[in-house]
């Protein structure tokens, strides 16, 4: 027992009970190690204690700020009930932001044709609301006061929720007691257990004769914070790893292109929506993009021109764009084995390559939707190839993820046959489509001997998380997270 | 991709088969059809473009019924002979500026009811909407042929009055345009002229084209006799949608009858239906598709995906119906043979592999520069690569600099969404503006691509950054880490004095390999955490990784 805990003991056998700062001055201890003993002695029923709840109010800056102004959304209020509607191109700052979202939550404004403009019950709002009343006067106090009604107890979990402060639990000790186990507790003499073990007793005492104070292993204590991969990159990995151990080879290609590759080169026609700003991001710098492949231009020009019956822009080729999807990357691999093919024809076969990266859509970004996520893309360049293979060769990588999956018969421009891939959610789920796939048309190959073909497929990873994580909300919740969200991951 | 409404009643009628609805679910998806939306007596499909004859009941019950060895039927000589010329369409040499093409038919004694009436509206919205991109490539027409001369002209007209097929007074075309549903939302898909396509007999205009047809031809359930028109600057499509539109009509028990068009010199009948068979060798066919299927089962599994195939030595020719304007070679055929035989049912077989699979040096390598940063106890993180210049730059302290040296997007539908980012450590600062409340020290890294533009021309470069927040840290923090880290990489690196916006003067170092500056590391300026939100003193690195 711990020499504190012995002085606390003896000072308390009259069996009176005494108030903490009895205590302190009668044992001369400051206030943590007396607190910290009185808790180890309750801990083993040596003393009772008698305790009385407090909340504490503990405010953060942001809430500091309001307490001593307004609530952000009763500022802008304030404003708008002066200007009647605000630009809403204006309202930039980060604390502008703040207090639009929590107007139009408690729909006291609303935003109409780019305009924030103040709603019926906004009207009827006045200013300074009762809750930033609250708020000053909560300031002023370091606990909550214990009557509150019912309306300024949703204030306070309004505020919570806000973090703009913090109201802890604390109990405090009023009076300490012996209790009847410690009034028959004897051997005072333990203040030879050891506390804490230095490289003195290690060095120079007789080890054998030592007894050690115990530790409650029951004691709550804080985890200790541990750093580890995003999540999604363990995916990539784990995705990357998978198919290398299919005898996949890793290739990898640019992300801002031009359209030449992400579009004409797999069929897409120069007139189809697809390729306008609404659904990509084109560039305003660089704006056009050089085609290096002159010759593979020409035969894509003629192949497109041929089965769409379009008019040939040169420019609309040439456009920047960042990729929209990855099978840009697999088609300049086709391409390269095509040149290589034409010198060598004692090409080892098939070919098996994987490539794993980020593609756009021009979406309009809220907590569901993302404007860049992953794919997987790969191909296999060989003989005799077959939808069959194409099957397996799917199955068997998801199989590595404990996915079943199936085939449905879709289009893509660039593939035929086209298969689109099916995931089930559970054991009984529903079915999710989770990628493409297919047999390149011979036309965006140019390989000119029947007996090659090349089977392609992309994979959405993010629908692997989903099928993984079931606790997922929403795939957003996996880019720019908060250290919370990263710190409370499982490793995987 | 399209979605249309068919109505399941209507849809099983015209198959001639009582179906269960999940029965039918399941053969619209071994055909690749998803279900988007289901009602109690509709479904709303998913028809894939490159299918276009699948946009009417009509043309879905045909395949249905074929898929279902139902009353198949592979003829399309429809055309019923008439000795004098139906109707003579005459084109003016002037609607060559318009660069317009126009085919059409006259079906007779039709008897239309609500269900096919519809039908027929929507199959023709859907394609002109569709594969006529919004009507610019390709529009329909449908009249009442009771109501209009044999001879019709086909012309760019100036503005001039007619009444719409909504209307009831005459209005002028360009009133048409301004003061209509049709006329705002189909005006962008006139030709470039400021003259008008229309068609018009001696009674008057007939259509203004491609926006709205007249009131005198309008057609409704006690229509007998139709004139279709099909116009769009694509000649191929519009010659090939006529048929698809005739064959449609001939379905619903129209009869069929040519028209004769006349452009200057030239004279031709619409509606040719020219033979076009692909022909294929058995084992190519087993070859793409990886099962032996037999000459015998290909011909009936063709018949099922609704061509006409026969078997001539070794070989299959298949007959190509006219209303299948998707295929292209050899592959869409072996495709349909596929679907055919099912998905589900193709046996799997593994394709071999003759190499190990090799992963990226730098996929090696960056994972290895991952694990140092989680060894010195830092939590990784992963960002949007997309920005704009405020937290790109302007939050940094950085000047914005010239639009020429950055990757600027063009048309972006979110406001705070207008470049790529140029460096890694925003993306770490927002991460910790969100984790104010969270327990000191902060740590996080990132190692990940950012772009910039060089002599004209984009790069992508791995950076690899990292952010330690605390209550209480310095410069030398900072530089052990890196020393720490980048000795135990085997990297070779100096450093030396540097001045950086972001960092407070003379507490950040630049880091030089191979002699070039590659990177910075020190403590932030508080300008900068107070720009962030943060407010404890943070220390950050950023590397270039061009060098690996």
């Amino acid at each position: 027992m711990h020499k504190y805990e012995l002085a606390i003991l003896k000072s308390l056998q009259s069996g009176k009970s005494k108030t903490p700062e009895q205590l302190m001055t009668e044992v001369s201890l400051g206030k943590d190690e007396l607190l910290w003993a009185v808790e180890n002695l309750s801990n083993i029923s040596l003393i009772d204690i008698e305790r009385e709840k407090e909340l504490t109010i503990t405010f953060f800056p942001e809430g500091e700020v309001y307490a001593n102004s307004l609530l952000p959304e009763d500022s802008l209020l304030e404003k708008l009930k002066a200007k009647q509607k605000i630009e809403m191109k204006t309202l930039t700052f980060e604390k502008d932001k703040i207090a639009l979202q929590w107007c139009i939550k408690k729909n006291l404004a609303q935003v109409k044709d780019g305009f924030l403009v103040i709603t019926q019950l906004g009207e009827k709002h006045k200013v300074p609301s009762n809750e930033s009343i609250f708020l000053n006067s909560l300031s002023k106090l370091s606990s909550l006061p214990k009557t509150l009604t019912s309306e300024e107890k949703k204030s306070v979990d309004e505020f919570k929720s806000r973090k703009l402060l913090e109201i802890k639990e604390k109990n405090n000790i009023i009076s300490i007691k012996i209790s009847k186990k410690g009034s028959e507790f004897k051997d005072f003499s333990d203040s030879e257990h050891i506390d804490e073990l230095t490289k003195e007793i290690i060095l120079n005492k007789n080890i054998d004769s030592l007894k050690f104070k115990k530790y409650d292993v029951s004691v709550a204590v804080p985890s200790e914070i541990i750093s580890m991969r995003h999540p999604l990159r363990s995916l990539i990995n784990d995705i990357k790893v998978t198919f290398s151990q299919m005898g996949f080879n890793e290739i990898s290609g640019p992300i801002i292109e031009p359209s030449f590759w992400v579009f004409d080169s797999l069929f897409v026609p120069q007139d189809h929506p697809a390729r306008d700003t609404q659904d990509t991001f084109h560039l305003s710098n660089p704006e056009f993009l050089d085609i290096d492949e002159k010759e593979y231009l020409k035969q894509i020009k003629k192949t497109n021109i041929k089965a769409w019956k379009i008019k040939w822009n040169d420019n609309e080729a040439k456009s920047a764009v960042l990729r929209t999807q990855l099978t840009s990357v697999s088609v300049r691999y086709i391409r390269e084995f095509v040149k290589e093919f034409a010198k060598d024809k004692n090409q080892l076969l098939p070919k098996k390559l994987f490539t794993v990266g980020r593609v756009f859509r021009n979406e309009n970004i809220d907590y569901k939707h993302l404007a860049d996520f992953y794919q997987t893309d790969g191909i296999i360049i060989g003989k005799n190839l077959t939808l069959s293979n194409l099957f397996d060769t799917l199955s068997t990588f998801y199989k590595a993820f404990n996915v079943n999956i199936r085939f449905k018969p879709a289009y893509f421009p660039f593939v035929e046959p086209g298969a689109e891939i099916f995931a089930q959610l559970g054991e009984k789920g529903e079915w999710l489509e989770i990628g493409g796939s297919g047999i390149i048309r011979r036309e965006i190959t140019g390989i000119k001997r029947k007996d090659i073909s090349v089977l392609a497929w992309g994979l959405g990873i993010e629908r692997m998380l989903l099928l993984k994580d079931k606790n997922m909300k929403s795939i957003t919740e996996y880019y720019n997270s908060d250290l919370s969200w990263l710190r409370s991951r499982e490793l995987s | 991709m399209p979605n249309v409404i068919f109505n399941i009643d209507y849809l099983l009628d015209l198959v001639g088969s009582r179906l269960e609805k999940e029965k039918l679910k399941d053969i619209l998806y071994k055909l690749g059809i998803e279900v988007e939306h289901e009602e109690e007596n509709s479904l709303t499909l998913e028809i894939t473009p490159n299918r276009p004859d699948l946009f009417s009941v009509v043309g879905l019950a045909r395949y249905l019924k074929n898929f279902l060895h139902e009353n198949r039927n592979f003829h399309y000589n429809i055309i019923k002979e008439s000795k004098q010329p139906e109707l003579n369409l005459i084109v003016n040499s002037n609607i060559k500026k318009s660069k317009l093409f126009i085919h059409g038919f006259i079906a007779k004694d039709i008897k239309l009811d609500d269900n096919s009436l519809a039908d027929l509206f929507n199959f023709s919205e859907k394609l002109s909407d569709t594969l006529g991109r919004m009507r610019k490539k390709l529009s329909i027409g449908i009249h009442d042929y009771d109501t209009i001369d044999k001879t019709v002209e086909f012309k760019l007209s100036s503005d001039k009055k007619f009444i719409h097929l909504k209307g009831t007074e005459p209005e002028l075309f360009s009133e048409v345009l301004k003061n209509t549903e049709k006329g705002k939302a189909y005006a962008q898909a006139l030709p470039k002229t400021n003259m008008f396509p229309i068609l018009e007999d001696t009674k008057g205009v007939l259509a203004l084209i491609p926006i709205i047809n007249s009131k005198r031809t309008a057609v409704s359930k006690k229509t007998t006799n139709l004139f279709v028109e099909v116009t769009g600057t694509s000649e191929y499509s519009v010659k090939k949608i006529n048929e698809m539109l005739a064959i449609t009509l001939h379905e619903l028990g129209a009869k069929i009858y040519q028209i004769n068009i006349s452009d200057g010199d030239k004279k031709y009948t619409s509606l040719n239906f020219p033979e076009n068979y692909i022909t294929i060798p058995v084992s190519q066919v087993e070859a793409e598709i990886g099962i032996k299927i037999g000459s015998k089962n290909i011909i009936s599994l063709a018949n099922k995906m609704g061509y006409e195939a026969a078997l001539l030595d070794k070989k299959i020719r298949f007959s190509i119906p006219a209303y299948r304007i998707d295929i292209l070679n050899e592959q869409d055929v072996i495709e349909d043979i596929a679907i055919g035989y099912g998905y589900d049912y193709i046996v799997l077989t593994p394709v071999p592999s003759i190499i190990k699979g090799k992963l990226l040096d730098s996929t090696i390598i960056f994972n290895r520069i991952s694990d140092a940063f989680i060894g010195a106890g830092f939590t990784e993180s992963l960002s949007t690569y997309l920005t704009n210049e405020e937290k790109n730059f302007t939050k940094m302290r950085m000047p914005t600099p010239n639009k020429k040296d950055y990757i600027l997007l063009k048309d972006s539908k979110s406001s705070h969404i207008t470049m790529a980012r140029t460096h890694l450590l925003p993306s770490l600062l927002h991460v910790l503006s969100l984790s104010k409340h969270e327990k000191l020290p902060q740590k996080i890294f990132e190692l990940d691509l950012i772009f910039s533009m060089h002599k004209n021309k984009p790069i992508e470069d791995y950076h690899i950054a990292c952010i330690s927040t605390n209550n209480k840290q310095n410069f030398n923090d900072i530089k052990s880490t890196i020393y720490g880290i980048l000795l135990s990489l085997r990297i070779s690196f100096s450093i030396a004095e540097c001045k950086h916006d972001s960092f407070i003067e003379g507490r950040c170092a630049s880091i030089l390999i191979n002699g070039k500056e590659l990177g910075v590391f020190g403590e932030l300026h508080p300008t900068v955490l107070r720009n962030f939100g943060i407010e404890e003193p943070s220390t950050a690195f950023e590397l270039s990784l061009s060098f690996i």
